[in-house]
């Protein structure tokens, strides 16, 4: 295509002009909607009235609101950390094996992603239950009777790892089939035990998929609702939840944005802060080494 | 002093043999190559001595003392890969300093061993590079050096040449040798290139189809190959179908190829199959001379009247085709600058091979040694 100098930029915003049109009129624009709502004032008779306020932000300053930001902080590192240290193992196994169910083994991966969240989370209702499989056995052995397996922090973890382990595995995996298996047998070869040739060899080597899994699970369990809503109970909630019962139960739409604008800047600020310091250390490493 | 021996090492992937069973040993500070076609079993080998694969049946010994029982990280082998394997987010210094670490040297020991590896290898200089910021052939020596610094009972080699490009690899071959000649560490060396094997090696260990087939001197191997097959694969060479006709005097052997009389200094070898007369007569395309039609040959030299039909000019040396009696083709290869004769094609040619270099092999490959 040669003419006018114009046609490669012309093209550029060719290719990326449908997407950027979708996601503008989709999301770019109902968030600058919901920033600006979060500014106005509730109304329980019209909603909100265009007055300008930061009442709403204060209103989440209050602890019980620090306390849910807090607990749907740690629900997100504990998710991605359980993720992390179950993916790991299950990554570098995929990636290593000959086997010929390679195939079926990646179907199970992600079986949790095509259940309906519904039907997994009373799965664990069945077993985590007060009369569920795990207590039926625990009284069986006669270790206690009826333990309060569910509506906690870890049985939240539980069922979001269940969810979002595939978001860590999947990059992890193709990060480590990268690494040529004889880098490793040099690293033995070179007097490592298979602890140290872990972490002086697969995880450096396989850190970008690592970046990526984190990043996944870390966002997608930050913003989950439906798994806290019905794994926490009332005792659990996290910032989707709030946002959720504000839109739908309270109707006080100025409040639930100002939580919703909370959570989004609370991700991207821990996703800044996470590549920048990933970024570093990638940089450290080959600078001091 | 003998430093690694295999006792009929064995490796078996569910019914596909791979290699075995094997024994030699290797003697301390020697240089032994395993040298074979793919699919040979020289690798396999070469991993269960490093630990990477657990021999069926057999045993490995190190200075006497069974190691097929310890992890790849006990065994104090050094190993140098195909694909060189450097840890490719680590410095050179780094990737030489990697062993050293695991054993918690202190940093000034670490820091000398390394500069003093890396000038053994003649990289001294380049220590903050990254793998990916050096050629082929500085990756290889720090896949050397790397396995050097370490200072292991015994130095393995795979095939450590066959990713550079040919002037590289001469190089590097003679990069090795006098490596070896230098340090005396005993070496297992896995080839394909005999040329490779020829030139390194004190001892040549040759295997096909997971067994060894001949041990010997590079001379030996040449010279006295064992059976056709190491022959043909060793080298060029004309291996002609031939009959004896039985002892001569002077201890020489009489042979019949097609339409020729042979005389052989070589006693045959023992007859194996049906046809005990039947042999494979071995003649080297470099020891075949041509003299004038007309000259007389020298005494006590085989000769016969050949055609020229097929010159290939080489540089160094010119390879002929000949028909010989009896409608053989034979290889005569000579220096290109040496030649006293009219050549040219179907040119008539006096061909001559001396008696010592007229060798007998089985006409059927004979059973691999144990």
């Amino acid at each position: 295509m040669s003419g006018a100098p114009a046609p490669r930029t012309a093209r550029a915003w060719l290719l990326v002009g449908p997407g950027l049109l979708v996601l503008a009129a989709l999301l770019l624009g109902p968030l600058l909607q919901i920033l600006t709502v979060s500014l106005f004032t509730y109304s329980p008779t019209r909603i909100w009235i265009p007055e300008p306020t930061l009442a709403n932000y204060r209103r989440l300053a209050d602890p019980y609101y620090l306390a849910v930001s807090w607990t749907t902080v740690k629900i997100g590192l504990l998710t991605t950390l359980a993720c992390i240290v179950l993916g790991y193992p299950l990554a570098y196994f995929l990636a290593r094996t000959r086997s010929r169910l390679v195939g079926l083994y990646l179907f199970l991966l992600v079986t949790p992603l095509m259940v309906s969240s519904v039907i997994r989370i009373f799965g664990w209702l069945v077993i985590l239950g007060r009369r569920g499989l795990v207590n039926s056995w625990v009284q069986k052995l006669g270790l206690g009777d009826g333990l309060d397996l569910l509506y906690n922090t870890p049985a939240v973890v539980t069922g979001l790892t269940e969810l979002l382990l595939p978001f860590m595995v999947l990059p992890l995996m193709a990060a480590i089939e990268n690494v040529h298996p004889s880098i490793e047998e040099a690293a033995r070869n070179l007097g490592a035990g298979a602890l140290h040739v872990f972490r002086r060899v697969i995880v450096p080597l396989s850190l970008p998929g690592l970046v990526s899994g984190c990043l996944l699970v870390y966002t997608v369990s930050i913003s989950a609702l439906v798994t806290p809503a019905l794994m926490g109970g009332r005792r659990v909630r996290m910032l989707g939840n709030l946002v959720y019962d504000e839109v739908l139960t309270s109707l006080n739409w100025p409040f639930a944005s100002a939580m919703a604008v909370v959570l989004l800047a609370v991700t991207g600020g821990v996703m800044l802060f996470y590549l920048r310091t990933m970024r570093a250390v990638s940089r450290s490493r080959v600078v001091a080494e | 002093m003998i430093a690694l021996e295999l006792r009929g090492l064995t490796k078996r992937y569910g019914d596909h043999l791979a290699a075995g069973p094997i024994s030699f040993a290797v003697e301390e500070g020697e240089f032994v190559s395993l040298l074979g076609p793919s699919g040979c079993g020289k690798t396999t080998t070469l991993r269960c001595i490093a630990g990477f694969e657990t021999p069926t049946a057999g045993d490995i010994l190190m200075d006497g003392r069974s190691i097929v029982d310890r992890p790849p990280n006990r065994r104090d082998i050094g190993l140098v890969f195909q694909n060189y394997a450097l840890f490719p987010h680590l410095t050179v210094f780094e990737n030489v300093a990697f062993g050293l670490r695991l054993r918690r040297w202190a940093a000034g020991a670490i820091g000398d061993r390394v500069r003093e590896t890396l000038g053994l290898v003649e990289l001294a200089g380049l220590e903050s590079r990254l793998p990916s910021q050096l050629s082929g052939g500085q990756q290889q020596r720090v896949a050397v050096a790397r396995s050097l610094a370490l200072q292991p009972r015994l130095l393995l080699l795979d095939e450590p040449l066959s990713n550079l490009d040919f002037k590289l690899r001469v190089q590097m071959r003679g990069e090795l040798r006098r490596l070896q000649r230098q340090l005396r560490k005993t070496t297992i060396y896995v080839t394909h290139d005999q040329g490779e094997a020829l030139a390194l090696s004190d001892r040549i260990v040759v295997l096909s189809r997971g067994r060894i087939v001949q041990i010997g001197t590079p001379a030996e191997i040449y010279e006295a190959p064992r059976s056709a097959f190491v022959a043909d694969f060793i080298g060029s060479s004309n291996l002609l179908a031939a009959q004896l006709e039985g002892n001569a005097q002077n201890g020489a052997t009489r042979v019949r190829a097609h339409g020729l009389v042979l005389a052989s200094a070589h006693a045959p070898a023992a007859g194996a199959g049906p046809d005990r007369g039947a042999v494979v007569v071995l003649l080297r395309p470099e020891r075949v001379r041509l003299l004038p039609p007309t000259a007389s040959p020298p005494a006590d030299t085989n000769a016969f009247p050949a055609t020229i039909t097929e010159i290939t000019y080489l540089g160094e040396n010119l390879e002929l085709a000949l028909e010989i009696p009896g409608g053989g083709r034979l290889l005569a290869s000579l220096k290109a600058g040496a030649v006293d004769v009219d050549l040219g094609r179907g040119a008539a040619v006096l061909a001559c091979v001396a008696p010592r270099d007229v060798r007998l092999l089985p006409a059927i490959e004979p059973e691999p040694l144990a």
